[in-house]
Parts: structure tokens; C-alpha cells; sequence
């Protein structure tokens, strides 16, 4: 569906309707936002129960540091 | 809004989670297009590769799945910085009119960029004020 096609229902609406259709949309944008936010945290749990524990570094700050030297090292620097 | 995630951040979020993740989870509620670039996503896989050779694949499909807005990293190189390594991640951003890059490294940050900024997740929770939601 291509957004010429939903201006050419949309002008079709009455007033109440159209206001109807633009509470639905409203509702289904917010629908998808939480379906991409719960798409990430299940990502995040999968990704958990693969390393089992293993979080690869000690810590952030030394992941941070690691990215920062990981980063200098592929561009010669 | 255009919010480019630096490797360091994506990284911190999938697998530290912690406030990275929570500000990641509260973009997307909010409705922010979070982006990531080429650079970015070949940056996670090799050190995927290297930190866990055998399950770099299945967290890198996983990764895929999330659907984060895709970026083709550009060519030719934009902008300046003092600290070099980072000239792709601000070159690209600009080639996209991102504005803001969220990282975690200390000399991005104090680049003194003022377009597009460079954030930490603490400096973009209070730039969106978005720390009010969790008190309420």
C-alpha cells in the first residue's frame, strides 16, 4: 500500500470517519513500536541463554576501551 | 530524530543490556529511528568473530532480526576529527543528516561536535528527558 492510495481513501472519509482512521493509525503505530521494542529485549534473551554467562569482557569500560583499540588497529593508526 | 549507534553501544546493549539497552527500548517506544551503518554492523561481526568464533553467526542473525534502520557506510570521507579512527562513523552520519551519534568511546565524545552531537546514553536520557518517564 503506497501512500497516494491511503490519501485517496482517506479524502473519501467523513469528518468522523476520519477522525476514526487516524485514532486506528495512531493505535497501530503504537502496536508496532512496542512489537520492535519487545523484538529487541527477546533478541537481547536469546542472545543471553547463547553466551550462557560469558560476557566476553570484564566489564563495559574495558569493552569500550577494547572497541576504541579495535577501531585504531583496522585503520592503521 | 536520527540516532546513529556507535558499535560500542549496540554492543553494551545486546550484551551488557543494562541503561544502553533501557534507552534503546524507550527510542523505539518513543518512536526515534535508530540507525546503524555497514561500518558498524562489519565492526560487530569481526569482534563477534573474535570474542566467540562459534556462536558469532547465530548472535549475528539474531542482531539481523532486531530490524534496525540499515546504512549503506559511504565512500567518500565528511567532516573532521582530531581522533582519526572515528572519521567513518562521522562521515557517515553527516552523508545521512544523522543527528546523533550515541557512543560510549571518551575521545568521540569530547570531539566538541556540535552537529551532528555525539552522546553517551546517560547524556541522550537527559537530553530527551527521558529519566521523568521512570519516576512516574
Amino acid at each position: 500500500m503506497n501512500t497516494a492510495l491511503v490519501n485517496e481513501l482517506y479524502v473519501q472519509l467523513s469528518d468522523e470517519s476520519k477522525s476514526d482512521a487516524i485514532d486506528y493509525m495512531e493505535y497501530l503505530i503504537e502496536r508496532d513500536r512496542k512489537r520492535r521494542a519487545e523484538k529487541l529485549v527477546k533478541a537481547c534473551e536469546e542472545i543471553d541463554k547463547i553466551l550462557d554467562g560469558d560476557t566476553g569482557w570484564a566489564n563495559e569500560e574495558e569493552m569500550v576501551a577494547d572497541m576504541a583499540n579495535f577501531r585504531k588497529n583496522k585503520m592503521k593508526l | 530524530m536520527k540516532i546513529l549507534i556507535d558499535t560500542n553501544v549496540l554492543i553494551s546493549a545486546l550484551i551488557f543490556h543494562g541503561k544502553p539497552l533501557a534507552l534503546l527500548n524507550k527510542l523505539i517506544l518513543k518512536g526515534y529511528t535508530i540507525y546503524v551503518t555497514s561500518y558498524i554492523e562489519q565492526e560487530f561481526k569481526e569482534k563477534l568473530m573474535q570474542k566467540w568464533p562459534y556462536k558469532a553467526d547465530n548472535i549475528y542473525k539474531i542482531y539481523k532480526n532486531i530490524g534496525f534502520s540499515f546504512l549503506r557506510s559511504s565512500e567518500e570521507k565528511f567532516g573532521t576529527l582530531r581522533d582519526e579512527k572515528d572519521i567513518q562513523i562521522l562521515s557517515d552520519a553527516i552523508f545521512y543528516g544523522i543527528n546523533v551519534i550515541l557512543s560510549g568511546d571518551k575521545d568521540f565524545l569530547e570531539s566538541g561536535l556540535k552537529y551532528p552531537m555525539v552522546m553517551s546514553v546517560s547524556m541522550l536520557y537527559d537530553y530527551l528527558d527521558l529519566n521523568k518517564d521512570e519516576h512516574n
